[in-house]
């Protein structure tokens, strides 16, 4: 049986043993988790970063109920590795700002400094919105530049005078 | 019978000009590099500028074919550039007037939401309709593709991730 054969299996054994623990909240979240990319992305960075998965992991299946290291499921119970705990609590702070705010929400996806403070309960309102508004700022510099990029990227002339003018820069 | 010399126009003459003015608001989009870069960029696709013209993001004040002084001194834009600035205010309204960073995101980078927003009368993404599919599925755009940027911004930062992920990436 070819590799990626076994990880789906495994994979979906996995799924059925915590879906038929519907009302486990653990198994809930770790679903939902599963099947966010940039969350499971996250956590398999962590655990490669940790030395417990290769870099080939990470890419092989982009899934975290793959791994026995990270989630146990021994009868009615979950145990979920120390690894992860912090990506859960990071994963409810942002499912529970996308219902207030969608934006506050995908900024918390993807600036870790910023999940970080807001999960540091001693922060005021008012830093909060200072941290939000700055972090707002510097999402919107990546978002423009990833955009111009793509842009770039599809047009060969584009790369190459770009290429040019960065070489020149350089020297 | 000499041509008509042609009076430049310098960023004084907008940054003096009433707040409410196409003067004004055109100025402020002159200083956005996004919506700088989008205007130039359909420029370039037209064969009106070079490609090095547009990497080095020069103002758009310069460009004769985007602005042109006309009768009375009055500016007239070409027909991109107020495509471009019906546009940019929009966003500027949903920032500032309505505070939504997210609706504003969506106008900015989506192009089939954002002409669906701007033909629409009511605007109210919420109410059932083909506004409220367009700005799901620009919201689901906008996600996915930051996600992707994201992430591999992140394997491009570590040399074993790439090689691996170039492996992954050349065998599909």
């Amino acid at each position: 049986m070819k590799i990626e054969e076994q990880y789906n299996k495994k994979i979906i054994a996995k799924t059925k043993k915590l879906e038929a623990l519907k009302e486990n909240e653990a198994a809930k979240i770790l679903l939902e988790i599963s099947s966010h990319e940039v969350f499971s992305f996250k956590i398999l960075l962590i655990l490669y970063r940790g030395g417990v998965i290769s870099a080939k992991d990470v890419f092989l299946k982009n899934n975290i109920l793959l791994y026995d290291e990270l989630i146990l499921v021994e009868g009615k119970d979950i145990k979920i590795s120390s690894l992860i705990q912090d990506s859960i609590h990071k994963f409810t702070m942002f499912k529970e700002a996308m219902k207030q705010n969608e934006f506050a929400g995908v900024l918390l996806t993807f600036d870790d400094d910023l999940a970080t403070a807001f999960l540091d309960k001693k922060l005021t309102e008012e830093d909060k919105q200072e941290k939000l508004a700055s972090s707002a700022s510097s999402f919107m510099s990546f978002v423009f530049g990833s955009y111009m990029n793509s842009i770039i990227e599809n047009d060969a002339t584009l790369t190459t005078v770009a290429r040019n003018l960065h070489q020149q820069h350089e020297k | 019978m000499k041509p008509k010399k042609i009076k430049p126009l310098t960023a004084e003459e907008f940054i003096n000009a009433d707040p409410e003015s196409m003067e004004f608001k055109f100025y402020a989009m002159s200083v956005n590099d996004f919506f700088s870069f989008r205007l130039l960029y359909k420029h370039y696709k037209k064969g009106d500028i070079s490609a090095k013209g547009i990497l080095n993001l020069p103002s758009l004040l310069k460009f004769p074919f985007i602005i042109k002084r006309g009768k009375d001194d009055k500016i007239l834009l070409s027909d991109t550039a107020q495509e471009e600035l019906v546009r940019f205010n929009i966003c500027q309204e949903l920032l500032e007037k309505h505070s939504s960073p997210y609706l504003s995101l969506a106008v900015k980078y989506d192009d089939a939401f954002a002409k669906a927003y701007m033909e629409s009368k009511d605007k109210d993404i919420n109410a059932d309709g083909d506004l409220k599919k367009a700005f799901e599925g620009a919201w689901m755009n906008i996600n996915l593709t930051l996600a992707s940027v994201a992430m591999t911004d992140i394997v491009y930062s570590d040399e074993t991730l790439q090689e691996e992920y170039e492996k992954e990436a050349n065998k599909k």
